[in-house]
């Protein structure tokens, strides 16, 4: 029976280790090497939130994120229907953005309003954006052409 | 095409030229340029009714391109926003004609092209001859637009002779 349940122990501390969506209870924040954070926290310093230019920090930081997750991809954010024309954040207050764009990489979106430690992707619309709802996910073209 | 459309594409040519020419009388930069996005929209309905694409958001997304080509390091903000921030602010109007007038090749090169391919063989209500008679309409309500402000206003002459003390 204890020799039973050490399999299964070990079974499941094996798949915590090689499954991302495992790796990170809720509230973790993305696993960067030393360098790799130091490459993410220099783009959000020369691209900062009020600065606008969201997608030349998307463009810096996904090459670091791809390091990490093959399956990174930068995204664009946009409102839902026809009937808007900005997507706003909840800080810093008075932006107007056409579009927003972020890196999502191991479940994490990384950008200027999340910081170098990311936001867990289902819960990122929730923390960072007014209307939540209200907004939707578009492939970067850049990337996907 | 009906009366009501073609009078409507000649008001939104008309208006789009009115805006462009003294977009001061028309409210702050930023609303002005929210104000010519919507004609835009409204004017991509009806040269295409039909489209399945959701036109504004093609529209943002050809100005965002369109940005980035006119303004260096653009960003998604509002076009108004950036050229204030570069101390550009009173190049707006004519920036915004430059999307304007690419934004109406766009919704309907394609669609005169294949008009004039099909001058031979021009069947009634074929939806590509109808697209290119909207354009056409609509060039000649902005050329009339132009006409208007380029003629010298009308003076009536005062009849003095008529004045009694």
């Amino acid at each position: 029976m204890v020799v039973a349940e050490l399999v299964v122990l070990a079974v499941v501390a094996r798949c915590v280790e090689t499954i991302p969506a495992l790796r990170y209870p809720s509230k973790m924040p993305i696993a960067w090497t030393g360098p790799q954070r130091q490459r993410v926290q220099r783009a959000l310093r020369d691209h900062p939130a009020d600065s606008g230019r969201c997608e030349q920090a998307a463009r810096r930081i996904w090459p670091t994120a791809h390091e990490r997750d093959a399956a990174a991809q930068i995204w664009q954010l946009w409102p839902a229907d026809e009937d808007a024309s900005f997507v706003i954040p909840k800080a810093p207050a008075g932006v107007l953005w056409y579009i927003h764009y972020t890196v999502e990489a191991e479940q994490h979106c990384i950008d200027a309003l999340t910081g170098v430690d990311g936001t867990p992707r289902d819960s990122y619309l929730e923390t960072h954006w007014k209307a939540p709802d209200q907004l939707r996910w578009v492939p970067d073209e850049e990337l996907t052409t | 095409m009906t009366a009501g459309e073609r009078r409507l594409l000649e008001f939104l040519g008309g208006r789009l030229e009115a805006m462009l020419h003294r977009p001061d009388q028309w409210g702050p930069p930023l609303v002005v340029e929210q104000l010519v996005l919507q004609l835009l929209e409204m004017r991509a309905l009806v040269l295409d009714p039909a489209a399945a694409v959701n036109q504004k958001h093609r529209i943002i997304r050809s100005f965002v391109r369109f940005m980035k080509e006119s303004v260096p390091d653009a960003t998604p903000e509002p076009l108004a926003l950036q050229l204030e921030r570069q101390g550009r602010g009173a190049e707006l109007a004519n920036i915004l004609r430059k999307f304007v007038d690419r934004e109406l090749i766009e919704a309907t090169g394609e669609k005169l092209q294949a008009a004039e391919g099909l001058d031979q063989q021009e069947q009634p209500g074929d939806p590509a001859i109808e697209r290119a008679e909207r354009l056409l309409e609509l060039l000649e309500g902005k050329a009339k637009a132009r006409m208007r402000r380029a003629a010298p206003p009308r003076v009536d002459p005062v009849d003095l002779g008529s004045r009694k003390s």
